[in-house]
């Protein structure tokens, strides 16, 4: 990895945890959102925040990365659309694939430190699925924070304009009507 | 003038009068009268009128109940709108304050300005200016809730709002069903009355809030600010839409503020939130949650989120022509 690379990784983590200069974060963003790699990183970085927070959850046993390797070399190859309008369930699959890979490592690397406490993970098979849904949780974890805010935003809309006295109709039932999670 | 061109004036003075009272545009006229009358007499029907009963309200083909009561004593209104299915969130408003439960997240909100609008219907006491943008017309006679209703179409002039009808009770005036119309016509959200009882009185304690509040719950924090203090510039606003408020959220653990703008044409409202970008990978794309669009976009080290019960192009041109009044256009 060349040290431009390395550096632009490193910022990335201390964008996680909230150690960058907020100067520096819009062009950051701006590079995470171009440049796939940098996307896999953040993915990857948040996962093994993930791990750290919750050690009950995520610990692996330290032959993990071969077994699920091994569990992945079992999987048929899927080939993911170019077209980035097609989200289908094989491109979804595929990227998670991706992840489940790229996550043995960072569950070996995080396991390493907790593991000696912990006990093995039971078969190749319960980690493969663990480490997707580890995967998929990153990314739902996300996508319920965004939903959350959402959330946030249409009470205090139907709210406010209720108190501005000029919803038109049904502004509050639109309110008790919001359902937790939408 | 001369007697000749007198006598060519008068056939033509009357050839007016027909056209004017004969023609449908002197009907839609007429229409358009009566419709304002018959939703001025809904509004005040909802203020003053001791009723109860159950709604139900549609969006995204789901369907949630709710139960609404409304009471006045010595002129005082007070409403309580309880949702009958999960979340099981309450409204209640008395002369003094509006609160809202959420259950689910524990959380309340409270609002002390005094508020005589109706947790169901509002309209801006002046229908001349919302004429601008919405023609008003009378529809058929039909029955809801096994009573007589007359509709109200409530058309936009423009492509940049949404359409209403309203069913209007003949005798008690009150609304008994709404429908909200997207840009092609189409119903995107619906109320309707499956039970209506108009009553002498209704007990102060069938009023009065059912949720019970430990010390658990979260009270939610804003910050009114003066109108003028607004240091964004919004260009892209279409005709009509007037700034209601201008707010100021706390949220999360580090009280993070979050500026919330209120947008109104009087009868359509649309949000515009302005929060930090954090430490997240941004994704911009267009939502729509029922009848409401949303829209959201980067600006500098800003996240800008517009939302609101209009079209997506509303949204979206609020949102693309909101800039920091400082700095040069982006």
């Amino acid at each position: 990895m060349q040290d431009k690379d390395r550096e632009l990784r490193m910022r990335i983590s201390l964008l996680l945890d909230s150690e960058l200069d907020g100067r520096d974060n819009p062009r950051l963003i701006d590079r995470l959102e171009e440049d796939e790699s940098l996307k896999e990183a953040w993915a990857r970085y948040n996962l093994v925040g993930d791990v750290m927070r919750g050690p009950g959850r995520y610990v692996a046993s330290r032959d993990f990365a071969a077994k699920v390797s091994a569990a992945i070399a079992e999987e048929p190859t899927v080939l993911a659309p170019k077209t980035a309008s097609h989200k289908s369930t094989a491109r979804r699959r595929a990227a998670n694939l991706a992840l489940a890979a790229s996550l043995a490592a960072v569950a070996v690397l995080v396991g390493r430190s907790l593991n000696d406490h912990a006990e093995a993970l039971q078969t190749a098979a319960t980690q493969r699925q663990s480490a997707s849904e580890l995967a998929l949780n990153a990314t739902e974890g996300l996508e319920n924070q965004a939903e959350a805010q959402f959330n946030d935003y249409l009470t205090m809309h139907n709210e406010t304009a209720y108190m501005a006295g000029s919803a038109g109709v049904m502004p509050y039932v639109r309110l008790a009507g919001i359902r937790a999670g939408r | 003038m001369t007697f000749l061109r007198m006598s060519n004036f008068i056939p033509r003075l009357i050839t007016l009068w027909f056209l004017a009272v004969f023609s449908p545009w002197a009907v839609s006229v007429e229409g358009d009268a009566e419709a304002r009358t018959l939703l001025l007499n809904a509004k005040q029907a909802m203020s003053q009128l001791n009723y109860r009963g159950i709604i139900s309200y549609m969006k995204d083909n789901r369907m949630e109940s709710l139960n609404i009561l409304h009471g006045v004593a010595q002129g005082v209104e007070q409403e309580r709108v309880l949702s009958l299915n999960t979340p099981m969130r309450e409204l209640v408003r008395t002369a003094e304050t509006v609160t809202c439960y959420y259950p689910e997240t524990k959380s309340m909100s409270v609002d002390r300005r005094p508020a005589r609008h109706s947790f169901l219907f509002q309209l801006p006491v002046d229908l001349d200016d919302l004429g601008k943008y919405y023609s008003f017309s009378l529809g058929a006679v039909e029955y809801i809730a096994r009573r007589q209703a007359r509709q109200v179409i409530i058309e936009p002039k423009d492509d940049m709002r949404f359409g209403r009808r309203l069913w209007i009770d003949l005798e008690s005036k009150l609304p008994l069903k709404f429908e909200l119309l997207d840009e092609n016509k189409q119903v995107i959200e619906q109320m309707v009355f499956n039970s209506l009882s108009i009553e002498q009185m209704i007990p102060p304690g069938e009023l009065s809030p059912s949720t019970s509040v430990d010390g658990s719950w979260k009270i939610k924090q804003y910050e009114v600010l003066p109108t003028d203090s607004l240091n964004w510039s919004l260009d892209g606003v279409p005709e009509g839409f007037r700034m209601m408020s201008y707010t100021r959220l706390k949220r999360g653990q580090e009280n993070r503020a979050i500026d919330h703008i209120l947008l109104s044409d009087g009868i359509s409202s649309v949000s515009i939130y302005i929060d930090q970008l954090m430490n997240e990978v941004f994704t911009a794309q267009p939502r729509r949650f029922g009848a409401i669009n949303s829209y959201t976009r980067k600006l500098d080290g800003y996240r800008v989120t517009v939302m609101g019960e209009a079209p997506a192009k509303t949204v979206q041109s609020i949102g693309n022509g909101i800039h920091w009044q400082d700095s040069p256009q982006r």
